[in-house]
């Protein structure tokens, strides 16, 4: 049986092996809410990219720097926001990683990622806090 | 989703070298990975099989490792193919226009024997 909501505050060190420990709360938490096998990959991806922005760029990897997460999941939706300490940036400067042109680069498929696969994404006007939000799919209904 | 592991199998073979990739390459793995590729790459041989189709998970980060390990490849003269690309992979794939950059087949024998 489907929870009716989990919410919570996260606050990690600027240290990549700290993102599993965020992520196991968060999906255990939408998990419970019904967010079935998609969602749940959906929800893993955008928030790894969103956390890896966040450490490598936002706070530029210093450890003594923090990433603060906050969610609010029901049955219908979850919401995730994800701030660092950086002085942000304009994610419609990010080249569009989808052109033929730039297919082959590694890197620069993180904001497209969270796009694609979340509902809406959106970010303050400092840019240093992207704000997440997955409707549950039907198909994934308890 | 299953606990946060990789596993990375290397397997040579008469044809080229078969490495398969099972579990979720999460931002704690991109490392392991890169680090597991290159030595296929310093030994260079022919045809490369990367076979996906135990992965469950891949990043962005990931996806920039299998990308430099094609290119990596391609610098010595060897190829990469996927394999195995099915399932959230097959979709990631999709959406980010890969397939359009990486040969892919249906299984590691047809990768080989192409």
């Amino acid at each position: 049986m489907a929870r009716a909501s989990a919410e919570g505050k996260l606050i990690l060190k600027s240290v990549l092996r700290e993102v599993s420990r965020v992520e196991r709360v968060i999906l255990d938490a939408a998990g419970s809410c019904g967010f079935g096998g998609a969602d749940q990959f959906a929800i893993k991806l955008a928030l790894e990219e969103a956390l890896a922005n966040a450490i490598k760029h936002g706070n530029a990897g210093d450890a003594s720097k923090s990433v603060v997460v906050e969610y609010h999941i029901d049955p219908d939706q979850a919401r995730i926001s994800v701030q660092d300490e950086g002085s942000g940036f304009d994610p419609k400067c990010v080249p569009d990683c989808t052109l033929d042109e730039n297919l082959e680069k590694p890197n620069g498929r993180g904001v497209m990622l969270m796009k694609t696969y979340m509902t809406d994404v959106s970010y303050n006007k400092a840019g240093n806090r992207v704000t997440l939000i997955k409707a549950r799919s039907e198909s994934a209904a308890p | 989703m299953t606990v946060d592991q990789l596993q990375i199998d290397i397997r040579p073979d008469d044809r080229g070298t078969v490495v398969s990739l099972r579990g979720l390459a999460t931002i704690s793995h991109a490392e392991k990975l890169r680090a597991a590729l290159s030595p296929v790459v310093q030994k260079g041989l022919g045809r490369v099989v990367l076979d996906l189709s135990c992965l469950e998970f891949i990043n962005s980060d990931g996806l920039g490792a299998l990308l430099e390990f094609r290119k990596n490849l391609a610098a010595v003269g060897a190829q990469l193919r996927l394999c195995g690309v099915r399932g959230q992979i097959a979709d990631l794939i999709r959406k980010t226009r890969l397939f359009l950059i990486f040969q892919i087949y249906d299984d590691a024998e047809l990768a080989l024997s192409a």
